[in-house]
């Protein structure tokens, strides 16, 4: 649904229904008519104060398919009053990044769901990593496919005992939680 | 009796013609404020990703680039990524952009922003003549509002940085970037050697399939073509070692920008994260890449994402660019990083030729962008026929690169060029390494027709 030639009111609470089948309400904060995009902040409408936080959808206009408003408040962004600590900005970028590139190796690339589970449920005890598809335990045991007790080598005793203990209190308890699926 | 001659000064360079403004200053707040926040994007296909967003074009649309991406939802076309595939750097042009959702966002404000980190940020002087750019680029208004302030000035010798809104992208977008904690401003792709990278976009607002990603061997490369490259350089950025958790020897590639000097460009400079597949042979510039090498040893990792149909285009390399830069130490293939979400590549030592002829003894690999076109529109017209302007004192949004040499097949990329007036020369490749123009395997690239009607989230 093309915009026309209505603009957007800076404020205005609007329920949006876009051409996607997503269904929100939030209120505006700012829109671009040279790009379309209209910039709503979600939730907390009319209940929100400065500094509290709220998801924000940037949207193209064009992909809205009916919108209603439901009302109208204060503009939430003061482009005069506006601060930024570009420092902090990169800073937290990086942090952002550091954190999911740790996630990304948290996950194994050609492993099956089960063994997934298992390395994230060992994860969450002991230091495990991938070695492509076997699973890495304090950097000294490791775990084979397919990620049973007896598939535990490497390492000291004490060490081996230990993962094979974790493992097996780990595969009963995802099958405790997730009955049939292993 | 001759009269002294009076030496006339030369005459002031042409002032870039300053871009109509495109962005709305409270869009461009926003913006600047999501970096680094972990967003969901959905795209036309209906397909969403999600990943830390790393900075938007503003110029020509709203586009924008994530960092270490992971499609959550399949759209209505076949995509050459998977449902939980990553990918490094993810480019989603404007054409494609549906919206950009932000969880846990703090609206800028006084109270908001300032952190106690660091009160003091060394922008001070370059924030104000950005200021002044981004006043131009912005919509004219009445009001004498800069859209960013300067939090205080910080006295930290060596240090500047700008925030630059960067033009370097094939839809004349233009990205902002966001300024280091050391001052310096640009995009900066930490990581164990990742390259991997793919646009989601169409071309002449035809959306087709959305990324491939390809594990080691990178083959086809298809370039978008140059964009305006009358941008200004992004400083460049403070290289930072970070050790892999797993890998203690990777290496961190982040891209030096060899000069802060504005980029005039007659032609559209390239944006080294778009490359199209559908587009024949457009050069992307890339920044430099220092990496910090690592006692134990080299060991870096990147991906490289198949290209095809690429064909050499007129395209000059950007000031930042024209420097030499050694890659060192990065030779060795980690085998404990194949198979990794993010595909990793050895890089070994390459150099980047300072002269302004693109690959002139210089060899490149970058992150390449496959640009999901039509089946439908498949032609030779470059994605920069699309017509992205560039403000003039915009910064060109560089992605990262990775230098690639070694027994594994390399992929080497041109270097970005700022006129084009400069013939591609796509430097060659590593003796052991075919070209990738060789050995070009062709992208899936799905037709995109409609939009999916479905909830992604």
């Amino acid at each position: 649904m093309e915009v026309g030639g209505e603009d957007f009111a800076i404020g205005v609470l609007i329920s949006v229904k876009s051409t996607l089948g997503d269904e929100f309400e939030g209120q505006i904060v700012s829109f671009d008519r040279s790009t379309n995009i209209l910039r709503r902040s979600q939730e907390g409408v009319g209940r929100a104060e400065r500094g509290e936080r709220r998801n924000v959808r940037v949207l193209k206009a064009n992909y809205i398919r009916e919108f209603s408003v439901v009302g109208r408040a204060d503009d939430p962004l003061d482009p005069a009053g506006c601060v930024l600590d570009l420092s902090a900005i990169h800073a937290r970028e990086e942090a952002a990044l550091r954190q999911a590139e740790i996630e990304a190796e948290r996950i194994g690339v050609g492993v099956t769901t089960e063994a997934q589970s298992i390395f994230d449920a060992l994860s969450k005890t002991l230091p495990v990593q991938w070695d492509k598809t076997d699973i890495v335990v304090m950097k000294e045991v490791r775990v084979c496919h397919p990620y049973l007790p007896e598939n535990v080598s490497g390492g000291t005793s004490a060490a081996n005992e230990r993962v094979k203990k974790v493992l097996d209190f780990e595969r009963k308890r995802l099958l405790v939680r997730v009955p049939g699926q292993f | 009796m001759a009269r002294p001659k009076r030496t006339k000064p030369p005459p002031p360079p042409p002032a870039p013609k300053a871009a109509a403004p495109s962005l709305g200053e409270a869009l461009l707040i926003a913006t600047v404020c999501m970096v680094g926040l972990p967003v969901e994007v959905q795209v036309r296909d209906g397909s969403a990703y999600a990943g830390v967003f790393h900075t938007a074009g503003i110029d020509g649309g709203y586009g924008v680039v994530l960092k270490k991406a992971r499609k959550i939802a399949n759209g209505k076309d076949d995509a050459n990524i998977s449902l939980g595939d990553f990918v490094d750097t993810l480019v989603v042009l404007p054409d494609d952009l549906v919206q950009v959702i932000a969880k846990d966002f703090s609206l800028p404000t006084k109270d908001v922003c300032r952190t106690p980190v660091c009160d003091s940020v060394a922008t001070s002087a370059s924030v104000k003549t950005q200021t002044s750019r981004v006043k131009d680029l912005t919509k004219s208004k009445t009001e004498n509002v800069s859209p960013l302030k300067q939090v205080k000035k910080c006295n930290m010798p060596g240090q500047e940085s700008d925030i630059s809104i960067g033009k370097g992208t094939p839809a004349n977008c233009n990205y902002t970037s966001s300024v280091s904690p050391t001052g310096y401003v640009g995009p900066h792709f930490s990581c164990n050697g990742i390259s991997s990278s793919a646009i989601v976009g169409s071309r002449d607002g035809t959306v087709t399939s959305s990324v491939l990603t390809t594990p080691t061997v990178a083959s086809d490369v298809k370039i978008s073509p140059p964009v305006s490259s009358a941008t200004k350089t992004v400083m460049p950025s403070k290289t930072t070692a970070k050790e892999s958790k797993l890998n203690p020897c990777a290496r961190v590639f982040s891209p030096s920008f060899v000069s802060s000097r504005p980029v005039l460009a007659a032609a559209p400079s390239v944006d080294p994260s778009y490359i199209s597949n559908s587009v024949t042979g457009v050069p992307t510039g890339v920044p430099v890449f220092e990496t910090n090498s690592v006692p134990c040893g080299p060991s870096l990792s990147s991906k490289v994402i198949h290209y095809s149909n690429l064909a050499p285009v007129n395209y000059a390399v950007p000031h930042q660019y024209i420097q030499p830069t050694m890659v060192h130490n990065v030779a060795r293939l980690d085998p404990a990083r194949i198979g990794t979400p993010y595909h990793p590549m050895h890089v070994g030592p390459t150099y980047i030729s300072p002269s302004s002829q693109p690959g002139a003894g210089g060899k490149f690999n970058h992150v390449v962008y496959v640009h999901p076109v039509s089946q439908d529109v498949m032609h030779g017209t470059p994605v920069i026929s699309q017509g992205w302007s560039h403000p003039p004192s915009l910064n060109t949004y560089q992605a990262s690169f990775q230098k690639f040499q070694g027994t594994t097949p390399v992929y080497v990329a041109p270097p970005i060029m700022a006129t084009g007036s400069l013939p591609l020369v796509v430097p060659s490749p590593a003796p052991l390494v075919p070209p990738f123009q060789a050995a070009a395997r062709p992208i899936m690239v799905p037709a995109a027709s409609s939009v999916v009607p479905g909830k992604y989230m």
